[in-house]
């Protein structure tokens, strides 16, 4: 494409000439058409020398002058005939098309592997669905040019031809296109537009295990999308819960289940908002909670909810009773709604929904309540002039700063000793295992760092970078409002404005629940923060603490020390954190120190003794990893917004040394399946005595044994084939009693189904176990190839027993074959 | 004036496979795409947004195919199922089986085979089984196939649950990754460790033990200067004589140092260029051919033999060569 400015006709000619011989030669064709999109200005000798003499029919440029152009525009002129050639005149002419504003497709039609326009997205299950958006941008674009709307795959021969099948005149055109002037143009950014979405949860949950998904390392636009994906396919398993339950509690029918029943579940009742739960009681409306326990053994938990009480009942001396499937009454607990959650509720609450609560419950109601294994219980909630049975009002007292008292809350065994003057917990004691360990827990920030000219590296999303840590006192004028009653007692701290604490301590439960809401972390002072907390004992824990490994085997952990090379210790914080998923431990030769987590966190034990926790971090500057972003998340309210609060717990234990597994074990298991709450109402006790009231989807007389677990029961074909997993959940050495061969009866997981076959499989079933061990490779270690260990596993299942065995750690998958013919009513978690 | 440029076809022989006295180089092309990071997992299907990356899944997909077809020695790997599946579930009955067959002949290879490439730092180990299971009962569904390798090729940092659990009780043969400190990895490069049995679980110990390859770089990408992605500026192979900058043996070059660089590191004679990087090859012509150039003209060198191959190939080859490695335990964190 020569330029027409500066080029001498007959190097044109010669250009043009050796290419179309090639072609000629080649192809046996003769181009048609003329296309000088891109020289600056058009020159008359190419109009008629290289244009109409070269036996082209058409002639088409982008570039002329801006002002021609808009009064082309507005006299439609754009297209013309244009005689080149005074000398030749019309002998000489050629149909000739200044593109109306460049070679290019309309703005937002750039469709290059790395171009930025919105392309067509007509896959309905897209966010981002745009076909009505597009089509109309299409055909507005089309609108502009000249008014018809039918798009078509075509070539500037055949455009030529049907213009020159109209038979229209065109206007003429002589001289040429010179000089040039051109502005700048303008470009528009299309809208997204949402669209439906058929996503389920496991395919938004697969996705969010990205290593940039759980991460936090990506852009802040991205987690809100994976926030969206599982907020819809929570919605969805939200309701196949609900239906499941309905269909559970219907009387066995041959005719199926109605699903008469809609239940409500409560996924904001960690920002106090539970609707359903907060009815008023009152004219014998009755609150129905159906408790479903995804767990292979029985288990029983507290459950808090919050409730709404009449004003009238508190006056009148009425009472709340709470009566289990056998309808009778079980103590229960009313604790009175802290302002620090009234107000985290009602911010959270207009941020994700959009308003404000209309009312503001004053209580939770707290009870114990318990479920079969893989079965549910119903605890029915109401009104009551009966004086005794009813809930207990929780007594509640302050503690100032600079009283010199000590108190001591708890139940049976556990006690927590506070200190009033200092503001903080001082002891922990378990009369039955006689522990007794001087316990105190602060908090502190990690200044982020910056970077800098000669080092460079920030702290961000993906790098923990401290510069330097700052201790966090408690507020000199603080109180300690502690909450006491027969379930549950509860210590209150306002640490400083932005962190709140709780500690509490469960009837029956011999670990401490520590519930701590941090943020918004103030920025203002131009520094990120990064918010921990320590649990400092006097366990001689030398350096070794142990973590999880995605919440199965705990590896040992030495401070400062790596097994494999000698540590060069440049970070002496960020350098020894470890990913924490299920807990940490620390242990001397005396007792063991667990804490537990509910959600991934970092951590680690950077004193002997201590274990610090990572629970909040707010940073400024993006550590130059790739996101682009810092790590600065926000939430909004009416287009204000101000950084994240984030509420969560963590619980720890202390036991005489060798016994911590236990707890760490089972607890870990509740904390990762806690009950499921469904909720119904009733009026003068119809609902419960029409429905079944509590269910186990195993044989009755049957539980999994403590050191084993279903990780997966799922339906493959309906009635016919099921995925099972069991999982032991204890490592060799680590408990005593536990960590041995088990057996589970599988016969007794499903009753009232007949198996006629269990296949097992690769752990992502996908092969046969056999089959897989077969075609494995065996690989040749240096020197010792074994811990010394003995190494076991469960023996094949033999299909006349139906007994599998579990060796430690032993994860086994199959996929089970009913007989069709026998139906039972089973549900799956 | 007149410039005729003579050029010719010319045949490139990417026929070779492992030659026992050479150094052996496993090409190993691959893309990484991550189910979201600067954009969603929409939008990187789509390839929407393309101001905040130049990044797009189905171009990916589109042109592989193609490629594959065009030589059938040329193999690829493909990782993430929470696209493929989309694209999969887009294409017609003949692609399908077109697709079916490159699989089923190996050039086309699932590798990792779950959802995502899961993180195994902030992961709960029944999460991520359950993600891989999607994924693979989906491609033994479709292709009848098991994915052989583990692929954490982007994770930070690397757990013992990943090595024996999502490992070798998965039935992988090997697993790789990139990602290891900083210091662990200058040691193990001293000591020629990248390459190991790692039993992450003290309890079922060498009953769960699995090969396992740290890559030398620390990143799983191309040695540098071999990056051929349409829009990328390595200096791409010019083979054709009349043209200026033609630089074959300057690229060969190249290419033996690399390779000798990666073998004083690595145990054996066998070694793995990981050819490709984040959302690469969308337009996947350009890798090949520049890969085709390369094998052709180093084979011809004879300095080292090079290879389109797959990490199950690279294992293979290991494994064949009968060696003891070095033991590893416990994990890869902090």
């Amino acid at each position: 494409m020569h330029d027409e400015a500066t080029t001498h006709y007959i190097d044109m000619i010669d250009q043009t000439t050796l290419g179309h011989r090639f072609i000629k030669e080649e192809f046996g064709v003769t181009p048609r058409i003329g296309w000088q999109i891109d020289p600056f200005g058009h020159s008359a000798v190419q109009a008629y020398l290289l244009g109409a003499e070269i036996g082209f029919d058409s002639l088409f440029f982008g570039r002329i002058d801006y002002q021609d152009r808009v009064k082309r525009k507005n006299e439609k002129s754009l297209e013309v005939i244009w005689q080149g050639s005074k000398s030749f005149g019309s002998s000489s002419q050629i149909f000739a098309g200044a593109l109306p504003k460049n070679y290019e497709p309309p703005s937002g039609f750039y469709f290059e592997v790395n171009d930025a326009s919105p392309i067509v997205q007509d896959d309905v299950t897209l966010f981002d669905y745009n076909v009505q958006e597009r089509v109309e941008d299409f055909v507005a674009a089309a609108l502009s040019q000249d008014g018809r709307v039918n798009a078509l795959y075509s070539t500037p021969s055949i455009y030529t031809d049907a213009k020159h099948a109209t038979g229209r005149n065109w206007p003429i055109k002589t001289d040429d296109y010179f000089p040039w002037a051109a502005r700048q143009l303008e470009f528009f950014k299309g809208r997204n537009r949402s669209g439906p979405n058929t996503d389920l949860l496991g395919d938004a949950l697969a996705t969010a295990q990205h290593h940039d998904a759980v991460t936090g390392t990506e852009q802040q636009h991205v987690a809100n999308d994976y926030a969206k994906r599982l907020a819809m396919g929570y919605v969805e398993a939200e309701n196949l819960a609900a239906s499941s339950l309905a269909c559970l509690v219907e009387p066995m029918t041959y005719s199926g289940c109605e699903y008469a029943t809609k239940f409500q579940q409560c996924p904001l009742l960690n920002i106090s908002y539970c609707p359903p739960s907060e009815i008023s009681l009152s004219n014998g409306k009755d609150l129905v909670v159906v408790v479903y326990n995804a767990l292979g053994w029985k288990r029983e938990d507290i459950i808090r909810i919050p409730v709404g009480i009449p004003v009238l009942i508190l006056v009148m001396y009425e009472d709340i009773t709470v009566r289990d499937s056998a309808g009778r009454i079980l103590e229960s607990q009313l604790l009175p709604l802290s302002d620090t959650h009234v107000s985290l509720r009602n911010y959270h609450v207009k941020a994700y929904l959009g308003q404000t609560p209309s009312k503001t419950p004053k209580y939770w109601l707290a009870f114990t309540a318990s479920a079969p294994p893989l079965g549910f219980s119903t605890y029915t909630i109401s009104s009551t002039k009966t004086r005794d049975g009813g809930s207990t009002r929780s007594s509640v007292q302050l503690f100032r700063r600079q009283e010199k008292s000590t108190f001591e809350v708890g139940h049976e065994h556990l006690k927590l000793t506070f200190s009033a003057e200092e503001g903080k917990l001082t002891h922990y004691v378990n009369h039955r295992s006689s522990v007794n360990e001087s316990v105190q827990q602060s908090f502190s920030f990690y200044s982020g760092y910056n970077g800098s000219d000669e080092d460079p590296q920030s702290s961000g999303a993906y790098v923990f970078r401290p510069n330097s840590t700052y201790t966090i006192h408690p507020q000199k004028q603080d109180v300690l409002t502690v909450i006491r009653g027969p379930i549950i007692d509860e210590v209150h701290q306002q640490i400083n404005p932005w962190i709140y604490q709780i500690n509490r301590l469960h009837k029956g439960k011999e670990h401490v629940e520590v519930e701590f809401t941090v943020g918004p972390i103030p920025i203002n002072d131009g520094i990120g923060k990064e918010v921990a907390t320590q649990i400092m004992t006097n366990l001689e824990s030398n350096k070794t603490f142990y973590t999880d490994s995605n919440g199965r085997d705990f590896i040992r952990r030495v401070r400062d020390y790596r097994t494999d090379w000698d540590l060069k210790v440049n970070e002496p914080a960020a350098g020894n954190y470890y990913p924490i998923n299920l807990g940490i431990y620390i242990k001397d030769d005396k007792k063991e120190l667990s804490l537990l987590v509910d959600r991934a966190v970092g951590g680690s034990s950077l004193v002997d003794g201590q274990i610090e926790l990572m629970l909040h971090r707010r940073l400024l500057r993006d550590d130059g990893k790739g996101v682009g972003e810092a790590l600065n998340e926000t939430v909004c309210v009416d287009n204000q917004c101000q950084g994240l609060t984030i509420q969560g717990k963590y619980y720890f234990k202390i036991d005489p040394v060798g016994e911590g597994a236990k707890w760490r074990r089972s607890a870990g298991q509740e904390i990762y399946s806690p009950f499921l709450l469904a909720f119904t109402e009733q009026d003068e006790g119809n609902w419960i005595s029409s429905h079944v009231s509590s269910f186990s989807a195993i044989d009755s007389s049957y539980r999994l044994p403590d050191n084993v677990a279903i990780l997966t029961l799922q339906e493959l074909e309906s009635n016919k084939e099921v995925l099972l997993r069991l999982a032991h959940l204890y490592e060799i050495w680590e408990d005593k009693d536990l960590s041995v061969m088990e057996k589970v009866e599988l016969q007794k997981l499903f009753p009232g189904k007949q198996i006629v076959k269990v296949v097992e499989t690769s752990l992502s079933a996908n092969q046969e176990r056999s089959e897989m061990e077969k075609k494995r490779l065996i690989w040749k270690v240096q020197g010792s190839a074994s811990n010394g260990a003995k190494l076991s596993r469960g023996e094949t299942v033999d299909p006349s027993k139906l007994i599998v065995e579990l060796a430690p750690m032993e994860i086994r998958t199959f996929v089970i074959h009913f007989d069709k013919t026998l139906t039972g009513n089973v549900f799956y978690a | 004036m007149f410039v005729v440029v003579e050029c010719k076809y010319i045949v490139y022989n990417t026929s070779g496979g492992i030659v026992p006295g050479k150094l052996n180089v496993h090409l190993v092309p691959h893309t990484h795409d991550d189910v979201g990071w600067l954009k969603t997992v929409d939008q990187y299907y789509v390839g929407s947004n393309n101001s905040i990356q130049v990044a797009c899944v189905q171009n990916v997909l589109d042109s592989l195919i193609p490629a594959l077809l065009a030589d059938k020695n040329r193999k690829f790997i493909y990782v993430e199922q929470a696209f493929f599946q989309r694209w999969w579930r887009q294409q017609s009955e003949a692609m399908q089986n077109t697709v079916r067959m490159l699989v089923s002949s190996g050039q086309l290879e699932f590798i990792n085979g779950g959802m995502c490439m899961h993180d195994e730092a902030a992961t709960h180990y029944i999460d991520m089984i359950d993600q891989t299971t999607l994924g693979h009962r989906y491609i033994k569904d479709q292709f009848n196939v098991t994915p052989r390798i583990g692929w954490q090729i982007d994770p930070f940092g690397h757990s013992a649950v990943q090595a024996y659990l999502l490992g070798a009780e998965v039935g992988f043969d090997s697993l790789f990754f990139a990602r290891i400190d900083y210091q662990d990895r200058a040691k193990r490069l001293d000591d020629k460790k990248l390459e190991v049995i790692w039993q992450g679980s003290k309890s079922r110990g060498s009953s769960s033990q699995i090969f396992t390859g740290a890559f030398y770089t620390g990143y799983y990408e191309p040695p540098s200067g071999f990056y051929f992605e349409v829009n990328d500026d390595s200096t791409v192979v010019q083979d054709d004589i009349s043209l200026f900058d033609y630089n074959v043996q300057e690229r060969v070059n190249d290419f033996v140092a690399a390779a000798l660089s990666q073998a004083n590191v690595t145990r054996s004679n066998h070694i793995m260029f990981t050819m490709g990087t984040d959302f690469k090859y969308q337009y996947a012509h350009t890798w090949f051919r520049n890969m085709d150039k390369l094998i052709h003209y180093v084979n011809q060198d004879g300095r080292v033999n090079a290879f389109y191959s797959t990490p199950s190939v690279y294992t293979d080859a290991k494994y064949a060569l009968d060696e003891s490695w070095p033991l590893k335990t416990n994990d890869y964190f902090p």
